[in-house]
C-alpha cells in the first residue's frame, strides 16, 4: 500500500469511529432508563410549564395580554408538556423511582388536560388558573423530594 | 456633523444587535437561577466582545482585508477550511433558531400556523436582504432593536436593589446548596460568554466595516461604537438577568420561550408593553438571522476569494449571493423539522464557544502583526486584554461539552 | 515587505487574486516553482486539483468527489503588482477564472435587480 493511501484509509477509519461513537453514545442515552436526575429534571420542567400556564393566565385575565398572544402561548406551553409527558410515559425508570414516575406522569396528564380546556370564558379561566398553580406546587414538591 | 450622526447610528445599531433569541434565554434564565451572582460574566463578555470587535474593526479598516482573508494565510488551506467549516455550521444553527424564534413571535402576534409562518419568515427574509442596501438592513433592523429597551424599562420599574446588584459584578463564587448547582453555575457562566462574544459579531463587524468603506481614519469611530454600543447593549442583558431573578424566579417559572420572556413588560406595562417586547425581540431576531446568513456567505466568498459584498452589484458576485440565500434556505429546512429553536440555540452557543479559539487567534495574530498594520498595530491594552481573552475562551471552550453532558444541557 | 524580497509563503500563497478590473479571481492556492539552476516561481496555480493537495488523504478524496478537480495556472509574467493582494494585468475572462459564468451566474442574473447598481 502506498503512503498516501494508507494515510487515507487510517483517516477514514478514525472519523468513522468518531461518527460510530458519538452516535452509539446518543442511543445509549435515549434508550437507558430514566435515573432520578432525568426524572427531577422532567418534573421541573413541568411544574415551570404549570407555573408559566398559571401566570398567562392570570396576566390575561387583568387585560394584560391579547387573545391571540393567549391562544398561541397557552397551545406552546401544551406543546411542551404534552413532550415531557410521552418522554415519561415511553422511557422505563429504574426500579427505586418507578412509583415517582407514575406519579409524574398522573400529574403530567392532569396539566395538559388542563391546558385542553382552557376556554374563552372568563368563569372557567377563573378556575383553571388556581388548578394549574396547584398543580405547579405537587410538582414542586416531587422536585424537592428528589433532590 | 455628518461623522457625529454616523457614530450615534452605529452605537444605536450596535446596541439594538446586541441580545439574539440564545442572549435572551440564557441571561432570563441566570436570573432566575442565580439571582445577580452572574452580572460580572455579562460584564466579561462584554469587554471581551469590545476587545474583539474593536480588533477586527481595526484590522478591516487599515489592511481592507475581512477575518476570512488572514484565517487563511496564517493556519493554511487545512486548517482554515476546517474553520470555515464549524464557523458556518456555528452561524447556521444561530440562524435557525433565529428563524424559528421569529415564526413564534408572528404566531403570538398574529396567530396561524408555525410551519407556514416559519415559511414566510423565509421569505420576507430573502427578499428583505436582496432588495435593501447593507446600510439600510443595518439600520433598520439595528434602531428597531431598540424596541428591546422595553425590557430596560421593565427592570427599572421592578425596582432592584441596587446594593446587592453590585456584588453580583465582582467575580466570585457564589454559595449554592449542591455539588451539580455548581455545574449548572459554571455552565451558564461559559453559555453566558459564549453568546455575548459569537464568532459570527466579529466576522459580521470587519466584513460589514469593509462594506462601509473604512479606512484608517475610521478607526476612532470604530472605537467609540463598539465601546458606547456594545457597553449600553449589555444593559439590556443586565436587565434581562433582573427580569429573571425578580419576576420569574418568585413565580417559580423558568422561560424557555420568548412569549414567556414578553409576559413581564406585559405584567407591569400591560398590553403595550407585550407587544412592544414582541416586536423589538422581532427586530433582534430578525437582525441576528440577517446577520448570520450574510456572516456564512461572507466567510466562504473570502475563503475562496469569491466577490463578495453587497456593495457590488449582484449579477458581480453571483457566488455570494447564492451562499447567503443558501444559509437562509438550510436554516428554515432545520425549523422545519419541527425541533425546538431553543433548543438549536443551546447547541449553537456551545459549539460556537467551542471553535471561537479557533476564529480569535488568527485575529490576534493579524492585529499585532507590524506588517500588516502598520502603526495600527494592538497597543498594550489590546495585546494584554486579546491575550487574557484568549486564554479565558480556551478554558471556556475545553469545560463547555463536559458541562452541557454533567448538566443536563444546563438543568442540573 | 521589501523590494528585493518576495516572501512566497507569507505574499503569494493564499492571497487574494485580483484583476484588471477589480474582480476578484480566487486565491493562490499552490505555486509552481522552476527548482533547476536557480529557483523561479513560474506560475500560480487556482483550482481544487491544487487546493485539495494540502488537505489530508480522506479530505482530498471527498473534496475532489464533491467539487471537482479544476485547474488553471496563471503564468507569474501576468502578475502586475503585489501589494496585499496579487493583481493581475488583464481581465479574469482572461484566465478562465471570471465567475460570471455558469448556472449560479444564470440564476442570480436572471432576479429582478440583479444589473442595479
Amino acid at each position: 500500500m502506498t503512503k498516501r493511501s494508507r494515510h487515507f484509509w487510517i483517516e477514514a477509519v478514525l472519523l468513522a469511529l468518531v461518527v460510530v461513537s458519538v452516535a452509539a453514545a446518543i442511543t445509549v442515552s435515549e434508550l437507558s432508563p430514566l435515573t432520578k436526575d432525568d426524572l427531577r429534571l422532567e418534573i421541573a420542567d413541568l411544574r415551570s410549564f404549570a407555573q408559566d400556564g398559571a401566570q398567562l393566565i392570570n396576566q390575561h385575565l387583568a387585560g394584560q395580554t391579547t387573545q391571540t398572544f393567549f391562544d398561541s402561548q397557552a397551545e406552546q406551553i401544551k406543546l411542551k408538556v404534552d413532550s415531557s409527558l410521552k418522554t415519561l410515559r415511553n422511557s422505563s425508570a429504574k426500579p427505586e423511582i418507578e412509583t415517582d414516575r407514575q406519579q409524574a406522569v398522573g400529574l403530567a396528564q392532569q396539566l395538559s388536560s388542563e391546558f385542553d380546556r382552557l376556554s374563552t370564558s372568563q368563569l372557567e379561566l377563573e378556575r383553571s388558573g388556581p388548578r394549574l398553580k396547584t398543580l405547579g406546587k405537587q410538582l414542586r414538591e416531587m422536585e424537592e423530594r428528589m433532590k | 456633523m455628518k461623522n457625529i450622526l454616523e457614530v450615534f447610528l452605529g452605537i444605536l445599531t450596535a446596541m439594538g444587535g446586541f441580545v439574539e433569541i440564545g442572549e435572551l434565554v440564557f441571561t432570563v434564565n441566570a436570573g432566575v437561577k442565580f439571582g445577580y451572582k452572574l452580572l460580572w460574566m455579562v460584564v466579561v463578555g462584554t469587554v471581551g466582545i469590545i476587545v474583539f470587535g474593536e480588533m477586527s474593526g481595526r484590522i478591516a479598516a487599515v489592511s481592507s482585508q475581512p477575518v476570512f482573508y488572514f484565517i487563511r494565510q496564517r493556519a493554511g488551506y487545512g486548517a482554515g477550511l476546517l474553520t470555515l467549516i464549524a464557523a458556518n455550521l456555528a452561524s447556521l444553527l444561530t440562524c435557525a433558531a433565529e428563524i424559528g424564534g421569529i415564526a413564534i413571535l408572528l404566531k403570538l402576534l398574529f396567530g396561524g400556523n408555525y410551519f407556514l409562518l416559519a415559511f414566510l419568515t423565509l421569505v420576507f427574509l430573502l427578499l428583505v436582504v436582496w432588495f435593501l442596501s447593507f446600510q439600510a438592513i443595518e439600520r433598520i433592523f439595528g434602531l428597531l432593536g431598540l424596541l428591546m429597551l422595553v425590557f430596560v424599562a421593565a427592570a427599572f420599574w421592578l425596582g432592584p436593589d441596587w446594593t446587592s446588584m453590585a456584588s453580583g459584578f465582582i467575580p466570585s463564587v457564589p454559595q449554592l446548596e449542591t455539588t451539580s448547582d455548581y455545574f449548572v453555575y459554571a455552565y451558564f457562566a461559559v453559555a453566558l460568554l459564549s453568546s455575548i462574544m459569537l464568532p459570527y459579531e466579529t466576522y459580521f463587524y470587519a466584513s460589514g466595516g469593509i462594506e462601509d468603506g473604512w479606512n484608517p481614519s475610521a478607526i476612532n469611530q470604530n472605537r467609540i461604537i463598539v465601546i458606547v454600543g456594545f457597553s449600553l447593549g449589555a444593559l439590556l442583558a443586565v436587565a434581562l438577568m433582573i427580569i429573571g431573578a425578580l419576576y420569574f424566579a418568585p413565580l417559580l417559572i423558568e422561560p424557555q420561550m420568548p412569549g414567556t420572556a414578553a409576559m413581564a413588560p406585559a405584567f407591569l406595562f400591560g398590553k403595550w408593553g407585550l407587544i412592544i417586547a414582541l416586536l423589538g425581540m422581532f427586530f433582534a431576531f430578525s437582525g441576528a438571522a440577517i446577520e448570520n446568513a450574510l456572516t456564512g456567505a461572507y466567510n466562504i466568498s473570502q475563503f475562496f476569494g469569491w466577490n463578495w459584498g453587497k456593495y457590488r452589484v449582484p449579477k458581480d458576485a453571483p457566488r455570494f449571493h447564492l451562499a447567503w440565500m443558501i444559509m437562509f434556505v438550510l436554516a428554515a429546512l432545520i425549523i422545519f423539522t419541527g425541533v425546538d429553536p431553543v433548543e438549536v440555540v443551546e447547541y449553537s452557543i456551545v459549539f460556537s464557544i467551542v471553535i471561537l479559539p479557533l476564529t480569535y487567534l488568527p485575529m490576534l495574530l493579524a492585529g499585532r502583526d507590524t506588517d500588516y498594520m502598520g502603526p495600527y498595530a494592538n497597543g498594550w491594552l489590546a495585546g494584554i486584554l486579546g491575550w487574557a481573552y484568549f486564554v479565558l475562551i480556551c478554558i471556556a471552550a475545553l469545560a463547555a461539552i463536559p458541562l452541557l453532558i454533567i448538566t443536563h444541557g444546563g438543568k442540573g | 515587505m521589501s523590494e528585493h524580497h518576495l516572501d512566497i509563503i507569507r505574499q503569494v500563497l493564499d492571497r487574494q487574486l485580483v484583476d484588471a478590473n477589480h474582480n476578484h479571481c480566487g486565491k493562490v492556492d499552490d505555486v509552481e516553482l522552476e527548482l533547476k539552476g536557480e529557483p523561479k516561481v513560474i506560475a500560480l496555480l487556482v483550482g481544487n486539483e491544487y487546493a485539495s493537495d494540502r488537505l489530508p488523504e480522506f479530505a482530498r478524496y471527498v473534496s475532489r468527489k464533491l467539487f471537482g478537480r479544476r485547474r488553471l495556472k496563471i503564468p507569474w509574467s501576468e502578475v502586475s503588482v503585489i501589494t496585499d493582494d496579487i493583481k493581475l494585468a488583464q481581465d479574469a475572462k482572461e484566465y478562465g477564472l471570471d465567475e460570471r459564468k455558469g448556472f449560479v451566474f444564470e440564476f442570480i442574473s436572471k432576479l429582478p435587480g440583479a444589473w442595479k447598481k
